[in-house]
């Protein structure tokens, strides 16, 4: 499992949505991105959960909110 | 078993009563979804629709009136449109919100479309009907009726309806007045069945596995009523939860020994892209995955049959096919059994500059074209320029079709079925050539944009749009760019604005009211000066000059 750090976790983010490193923050939403859809966040879920030894459940993937949000919750499961 | 055939019964509900007397307890539903799972037999659903039909009679709906179903997918929607034609009744599905969608939005945005066509019914979940009404979608002829209660009522007896009465229909993508309801009658679906089923050899040992939704005409017709119809057993699995977890699709394969999964042309690269093979998702019993409802690409074919060719996937599996509602579904396909490529290299500038298919030239660059077979029997199809003239075979123009299973013309839209439906012969806007008899779909010639199988007007995108804030009025174009690495059209929007300062918010905005409206994200919102949008000298936006200006502007991104 690679360590959970804000900035890797969100250069991975940004590699695969193919934006600057720098648009993404904790309150990045698909909305400020431009690509973000749903394939792409599949993309996105799939990659952590990989990297990450983690699994969500729809509802997470459903709900949450931002890119902040989608971090916390890797930490959360990695931990559990 | 025998193959059955689908034109000896008048209507579909007959052909379903038949099914379910010759094989009452064959799964008419093997359940892969989130929150249903399970097997639900022909006579368990038969029996279950009834109940729902018995609802809508005992609500007061008007007799023959549209009933619309906003349901998620699942044995409930469907057992509520088989209920409702049953019933004498003309049901449609309509997409739900999804959880990001802004509620407030999207249902105020169906006013325009419920004015026009005065639904006798709406049925949904209690939560999502408050949400209508709250957003002014009530009215004293429209009847609300909540999804849950079909148990409490007597299973009603089906009403026996005529081939040519309407069956349903099938209503386009978007959610404004531009929104049209194709009318098809139960004799039209089932011929389109009959032809189809021979195309493909189908019996009722086939099993359709599909996670597309239903209010889309592959899903509806390819994954639902063509199955039912020829006593197929359905594989049901959700739209979102396939796009998150693509290897369910192939997990339900191998688990049901599927033999028929029609996809999208972005859906063979986003399955290439993003599953990984596994022991636990053998595909050797398939006999077609078929690519539909946007141009296929022959990168996406090769790159899917490379990745999957460990699991059993094989070059004959591949099929294409051109289908549409207007024509029930299928116009042409290709055949099963077919040995070798389904497609041909042509010379690029003839082409592009001549719009003719020749035989690729010495040390010229050459075009690879996706063929999508030949016309099923009972339709034809022909070439035709501008001025409506036939082109030969290896001429490119607009595509008529002509058929004996054509939709009868869009519900309360009378001009419009007129420009297009005409002496029997219905002009498609796409534009195609035939060669050795084979149908090359290769764009299209109106605003219509394909995204990921789903079709959008421009016109709406720009509307929608155009009212956001920071955004000059009237000066945003929307087009369609193809991405090699999604396998399909990608949605731009280039905006005017005076104030750069303000990009983030303006590009947030406007991404947000396409999503809240029509849940699609664009690709990128391209936010220029003021003068760079391009119209005509009459004042029309000129889609194509835009889209060209954009992929020079932004050049190796592309």
């Amino acid at each position: 499992m690679k360590e959970l750090d804000f900035d890797t976790f969100a250069a991975r983010v940004a590699d695969i949505l193919g934006a600057p490193k720098d648009r993404i923050s904790r309150l990045t939403t698909a909305n400020d991105v431009n690509g973000w859809d749903s394939l792409k966040h599949a993309n996105i879920i799939l990659t952590v959960e990989d990297l990450y030894g983690v699994q969500f459940a729809d509802e997470d993937v459903r709900e949450l909110e931002n890119v902040g949000a989608l971090f916390d919750k890797t930490v959360e499961l990695a931990n559990s | 078993m025998t193959p059955a055939t689908a034109a000896s019964t008048p209507s579909i509900i007959a052909s379903l009563g038949r099914n379910v007397v010759r094989f009452p307890h064959k799964p008419f539903l093997e359940l892969e979804l989130p929150n249903e799972k399970g097997t639900i037999s022909y006579l368990e659903m038969w029996s279950q629709a009834r109940r729902c039909g018995a609802q809508l009679v005992a609500s007061g709906v008007k007799p023959g009136g549209i009933v619309l179903i906003f349901l998620p997918q699942g044995s409930v929607a469907l057992a509520y449109f088989i209920g409702a034609m049953m019933a004498g009744f003309v049901p449609s599905f309509m997409p739900l919100p999804s959880s990001k969608q802004d509620p407030t939005r999207y249902w105020s945005a169906h006013g325009k479309l419920f004015d026009r066509i005065s639904p006798a019914a709406l049925i949904a979940s209690e939560l999502h009907l408050a949400e209508m009404e709250a957003n002014g979608l009530a009215s004293d002829t429209t009847k609300f009726v909540a999804a849950n209660a079909f148990a409490n009522f007597e299973p009603l007896d089906p009403i026996a309806a005529e081939s040519e009465d309407t069956a349903f229909l099938q209503h386009s993508s978007g959610t404004t007045g531009l929104k049209k309801g194709v009318m098809l009658s139960h004799g039209a679906v089932l011929r389109q069945i009959e032809a189809y089923r021979e195309r493909l050899d189908a019996t009722p040992d086939d099993i359709v596995v599909s996670w597309l939704p239903v209010y889309h005409d592959m899903g509806l017709i390819a994954c639902f009523a063509m199955p039912m119809v020829l006593g197929q057993t359905i594989v049901l699995l959700d739209p979102f939860h396939w796009v998150i977890r693509p290897g369910t699709l192939f997990q339900a394969i191998y688990k049901h020994r599927g033999t028929l999964c029609w996809l999208p042309n972005f859906a063979f690269d986003h399955l290439a892209n993003l599953v990984r093979p596994h022991a636990s998702m053998g595909l050797g019993t398939m006999r077609a995955f078929i690519n539909c409802s946007e141009p296929c690409q022959s990168t996406s074919i090769s790159k899917f049959l490379e990745r999957f060719a460990s699991l059993g996937v094989k070059p004959s599996m591949m099929g294409t096919c051109y289908a549409m509602a207007e024509t029930v579904f299928a116009i042409s396909q290709t055949k099963l059994d077919r040995e070798g490529e389904h497609f041909i290299a042509v010379d690029r500038e003839a082409l592009q500059e001549r719009a003719e298919i020749i035989s690729p030239q010495p040390g010229q660059p050459t075009t690879t074209l996706v063929s999508n077979g030949t016309p099923l029997s009972g339709i034809s199809v022909s070439v035709h320029d501008a001025d409506g003239q036939v082109l030969p075979e290896g001429r490119v123009g607009e595509l008529y079709v002509a058929s004996d299973f054509l939709f009868s013309g869009y519900y309360k839209l009378p001009d419009l079925t007129a420009e297009r439906l005409r002496g029997g012969i219905y002009r498609t806007s796409d534009r195609g050539v035939l060669v050795d008899g084979e149908v090359y779909v290769l764009g299209r010639l109106d605003d219509l944009l394909i995204l990921n199988g789903r079709n959008f007007h421009a016109a709406e995108i720009e509307s929608l749009v155009g009212v956001v804030d920071g955004v000059k009025p009237g000066r945003n174009a929307a087009f369609a760019v193809f991405k090699v690495d999604s396998g399909s059209n990608e949605l731009i929007v280039a905006c005017e604005r005076e104030d750069p300062s303000k990009d983030d918010a303006i590009r947030a905005n406007v991404r947000k009211i396409i999503f809240d409206a029509l849940g699609l994200h664009p690709s990128d919102v391209h936010l220029v000066p003021p003068g760079w949008i391009s119209k005509t000298s009459s004042g029309k936006l000129s889609r194509h000059v835009n889209a060209e200006k954009y992929a020079l502007e932004i050049g190796g991104r592309t």
